[in-house]
């Protein structure tokens, strides 16, 4: 067993969490009732906190042995793309392009003020997902994130950004190029929105993708920021603190209190 | 732990060197793309000058990021079949490139 791996219930499971003779116990039920054939291993853990019960795999091993658990073949998040756009949600889309557009020209950058998901967690490092197949474009922005305090992760492939989701913690932020070398960053952000646990994720485009259209489908698809290639460093730590809902004059790490550091 | 200012700054500059010293590499594999010039060396270069115009342009190598753009622009243009002139101008934005790079 590993952290990746997902688990579904099986009939009996569902059985056994749903009917009114239930035999398991209650750290059993606890678990049952996560299990979503989507989560993974890590991520259950992870969201149960300091609720996880002492020997945690040890039970996801029990309810595998009593056949109330089975592993989930496949990549469900893969199945999770379902969104279909709207006729409203394009026209809506439309207009704020239209809005952004000199915004995106005048600065370099466009950050849907109505979708402000920000909540930076207090407890913890921020963690950043940085989706960019450009390796010194990938290391720049790992370093400037990691100045401004968050904990940062690289994905440079389909893969490796599939792995990043699932391995906990969930990330406070991702920064999502668009053209990589296997996959297109808006079908990764529609996968994103229809998928339960990462729909809320706040996603900044970052992409040398600059037209009205492009910008079009970010919106549409649930983007909550647009910034765009080749950026000025400003402009990006300003889209960033308007999607996390930071004062503008501030950072996670609060690393400076005058202008950033130049390129 | 989050970088201090003087890590930050000597991260940057790393980055940056590394980016410049492998331009003239990357310079000259766009000219070898567009020599071979089949679909998918052209979607190549087409995917690479993109990358570039990103990387170069936010590392401060403007000229450099300028031509890439063209690059990218003519090169979708012979992709598409959209403009008969697509050809000569992705041949002289290859050539932008490549003096861009030299003059650095």
């Amino acid at each position: 067993m590993t952290d990746h791996d997902v688990y579904v219930l099986t009939p009996r499971g569902e059985e056994q969490l749903r009917g009114a003779r239930t035999t398991v116990g209650t750290d059993e039920i606890d678990l049952l009732v996560r299990v979503d054939g989507i989560l993974t291993v890590g991520q259950i853990r992870s969201a149960m906190g300091g609720e996880a019960p002492v020997g945690f795999e040890r039970l996801i091993s029990r309810l595998l042995e009593r056949g109330l658990l089975a592993k989930q073949e496949g990549d469900p998040f893969e199945d999770q793309f379902v969104m279909k756009p709207t006729g409203k949600s394009l026209h809506e889309a439309d207009i704020e392009a239209a809005a952004g557009a000199a915004s995106l020209q005048k600065t370099g950058y466009f950050v849907r003020i109505a979708r402000n998901r920000g909540h930076m967690p207090k407890d913890r490092t921020p963690s950043a997902l940085v989706v960019e197949d450009e390796s010194h474009l990938a290391n720049f922005l790992k370093h400037y994130l990691s100045f401004e305090g968050f904990e940062v992760r690289i994905a440079q492939t389909r893969d490796e950004i599939v792995a990043a989701l699932r391995s906990p913690p969930l990330p406070d932020l991702v920064l999502l190029d668009v053209m990589l070398p296997d996959a297109d960053g808006f079908k990764i952000l529609q996968k994103m929105r229809s998928h339960p646990v990462f729909k809320e994720v706040p996603v900044i485009m970052l992409t040398a993708k600059a037209t009205r259209e492009a910008v079009i489908t970010g919106l549409v698809n649930g983007a909550d920021g647009y910034v765009t290639k080749p950026f000025e460093v400003d402009a990006l730590l300003a889209a960033v603190r308007t999607v996390m809902g930071m004062p503008e004059d501030s950072a996670p790490g609060s690393s400076w209190s005058s202008d950033p550091p130049k390129v | 732990m989050p970088l201090s200012r003087e890590e930050l700054h000597r991260h940057l500059d790393a980055e940056r060197a590394a980016l410049r010293a492998s331009l003239p590499g990357k310079a000259a594999e766009m000219a070898a793309l567009w020599e071979v010039g089949q679909p998918t060396a052209l979607a190549a270069l087409e995917r690479l000058s993109h990358n570039l115009y990103g990387s170069a342009g936010t590392f401060g190598f403007r000229e450099v990021s300028a031509a890439c753009k063209a690059v990218e622009l003519a090169v979708r243009g012979v992709i598409d079949a959209s403009s008969p002139a697509s050809r000569h101008v992705a041949q002289e934005a290859l050539g932008r490139v490549q003096a861009a790079v030299a003059a650095l």
